[in-house]
């Protein structure tokens, strides 16, 4: 009995000639297809980060003001030094309670979307989300500005309530208080908080909605409260999403330059530093040093996040 | 014998009042301690939700459930002293399988030790011995079904829900596990409440089961009474799949007017001539262990089993079908 159609089909032209090409050299698309991004990633990327490297092991000549290429350590040694080492650690402790501050808040909201939320409740999530991040950045902090101002709404919202009592005795707290919210570092970090919420909701919530609701059941089945349950099975399982999402919070807060200029007590942060020192200072190698500090944190903090065993679900 | 579990007119609906889905519509039930009992019917039936209304992970919409006599209506899953065997086992994958073992005693605060031994213990007699670092990632599907297995029975449950524990695992291992869960059955004595869609499984494992259809119970009793006095049409037909015959074809069969269940193993074929059931050969479906007939006969499809060595006739064929009056079992129920 013969058959009316082929048993192989005939070459249509460039494209099948493409798709055999690729089927006897599977590797041939793989390559073609990561060329390009991994020369944007390694060359642009990582070279200029080595760039940025290399200049901190250079240092300043103080009278002439001109960059000494010279390898030495000086510049680091330079981090050390009293001002310098303060604008590190109030980064570090900013970075921290931000950080903090977006898991407390992040995690019901993306355990209601992860556990909960269907259909268009889900879409209302992604959007409620998404939303803030549409909108310009400084427009966001500078509304923040004068939210937070003592002629804003909150001060107006505290006095029509009779809280004002209340606001007065936290500003009045040394260290985190100010004259106004607006210009203390509690201003600062509820700007922060605001800013990056996004950033560490979305992780989480993909991290706990992998989390299967037999496994809450199991946990509760052998006896575990919810709060036994959050400690040891949620929370385990969630925390490579809590560590995606704390790696965005804490290394973008290390490095935003805009947010402590306008909101808060004008008290430098990393990124302010190495903004002003690359820019009127002129001290590159130093402004380079400083750069450097929030990728050492962050490879400290992800070493130790693995120690512990953050990433054992993955 | 005391009740383990017993079911008064529970129902448990979902959706809007107006239109309820009734996943569970007024069942009555009573499970004797130590028994092996099952739930079978086909998915979508209550089965499973009458498993989970047990472990508390549904709350009935009417109707009482008692555990050894108590009321839990208002008791939270984990206060209850039952355990579940899920049917994607749940096991915890950041934890070692002896952790996950001992996961019931830690969360009532048993020391590491204590622990630790009671977890082996489990793991022997799963015989998983020396498993006890690997993760659940590391293990195949039967070894995970096991792990469950000590996981629930390390907290000496009053009774053990199986939520169709064996529908994972291939064939020849299935067959290991029901002889195995048997045999743990009758030597602990804890009560086992078993949900399948599988027929078999629950013949042979259950001291006595449920047929559900439709969120209530189509029948209740041990296997040898379901199989050979099937009360409706559906349990006739899920239950070893049957002859369902209607009345005409029951009355054709030297039976009353009324339905009735006739099995395929009960029919003889013989020769076509000097027989008073007769009919034509429709279709042929080689089984292994004998071979299932279709029969057009009275205008109904009749199945019959032929035994291996019998000579199988042609598709067409005429021939008669011969069986022992008593095998036909006129049902009460209808539906």
């Amino acid at each position: 009995m013969t058959s009316p159609t082929p048993a192989i089909l005939p070459e249509r032209g460039l494209a099948d000639r493409l798709t055999a090409l690729f089927w006897r050299h599977p590797r041939l698309l793989l390559a073609v297809l990561l060329t390009p991004p991994l020369l944007w990633l390694g060359v642009v990327y990582l070279g200029s980060l080595f760039a940025l490297l290399l200049q901190s092991f250079y240092s300043i000549d103080e009278f002439s003001g001109m960059v000494n290429r010279e390898f030495t350590l000086k510049t680091y040694a330079e981090l050390f030094r009293a001002q310098n080492l303060d604008i590190i650690i109030r980064t570090l402790v900013m970075s921290a309670a931000v950080t903090i501050g977006c898991a407390i808040i992040a995690f019901p909201i993306a355990y209601y979307a992860a556990r909960f939320a269907r259909g268009k409740w889900k879409a209302i999530f992604y959007l409620g989300v998404m939303l803030p991040l549409w909108s310009s950045y400084l427009v966001k902090v500078y509304a923040w500005k004068l939210i937070l101002a003592k002629e804003g709404i909150i001060t107006w919202a505290a006095d029509g309530v009779g809280l004002s009592m209340i606001l007065n005795a936290i500003l009045a707290i040394p260290g985190i208080g100010g004259n106004s919210l607006s210009t203390s570092p509690l201003g600062t970090f509820i700007v922060f908080v605001y800013v990056w919420l996004p950033y560490m909701i979305l992780p989480m919530q993909a991290a706990l909605e992998r989390v299967p609701t037999s496994m809450l059941e199991a946990s509760a089945d052998l006896g575990a409260s919810r709060a036994q349950t959050f400690r040891t099975v949620i929370l385990p399982l969630a925390m490579p999403g809590v560590i995606a999402g704390s790696i965005f919070t804490f290394s973008l807060t290390m490095g935003d330059y805009i947010i402590p200029q306008i909101v808060g007590t004008s008290a430098r942060f990393i990124g302010l530093a190495v903004y002003q020192l690359q820019g009127t200072a002129g001290n590159i190698p130093l402004a380079a040093a400083f750069a450097v500090v929030p990728i050492v944190i962050m490879l400290i903090y992800l070493t130790i996040a693995k120690r512990k065993g953050a990433f054992d679900a993955l | 014998m005391t009740a383990a579990v017993e079911f008064l007119r529970v129902s448990r609906h979902f959706g809007p009042a107006s239109a309820p889905v009734k996943a569970v519509d007024g069942v009555d039930l009573t499970i004797a301690e130590g028994s092996f009992f099952a739930m079978l019917g086909p998915s979508g039936s209550g089965k499973t939700t009458c498993l989970r209304l047990i472990s508390g992970f549904e709350k009935p919409t009417g109707g009482t459930i008692r555990i050894f006599g108590q009321d839990v209506g208002d008791i939270p899953p984990n206060r209850r002293n039952v355990n579940t065997v899920f049917q994607d086992y749940a096991l915890f994958p950041h934890m070692n399988v002896r952790d996950n073992v001992g996961y019931g005693l830690m969360v009532k605060g048993v020391d590491r030790r204590t622990r630790d031994t009671r977890a082996e213990e489990m793991l022997s007699l799963v015989k998983l011995e020396g498993y006890g670092d690997r993760k659940p990632a590391q293990l195949s599907g039967g070894q995970r079904q096991r792990v469950a297995l000590a996981r629930a029975l390390v907290n000496e449950p009053k009774v053990l829900l199986l939520d169709e524990p064996l529908g994972a695992l291939d064939l020849k291992l299935r067959e290991a596990m029901q002889d195995e869960l048997k045999a743990l059955q009758s030597r602990l004595g804890i009560t086992f409440v078993f949900v399948t869609h599988d027929q078999g499984e629950a013949l042979s494992m259950a001291d006595s089961l449920a047929v559900f259809n439709e969120g209530k119970i189509a029948q209740i009793g041990t296997p040898a009474e379901v199989y050979a006095r099937p009360r409706t049409r559906f349990v006739a037909d899920f239950v070893g799949s049957s002859n369902v015959l209607p009345p005409e074809v029951t009355r054709a069969f030297g039976g009353p007017l009324k339905w009735s269940s006739l099995r395929p193993e009960m029919l003889r074929v013989t020769a076509a001539d000097g027989v008073a059931l007769a009919g034509t050969v429709t279709g042929i479906r080689y089984l292994g262990a004998g071979s299932r007939l279709s029969v057009a006969l009275n205008g109904t499809e009749v199945a019959a089993l032929l035994p291996a060595g019998q000579p199988v006739p042609e598709p067409g064929a005429t021939v008669g079908l011969a069986f022992d009056p008593s095998a036909l079992h006129v049902m009460e129920g209808e539906g």
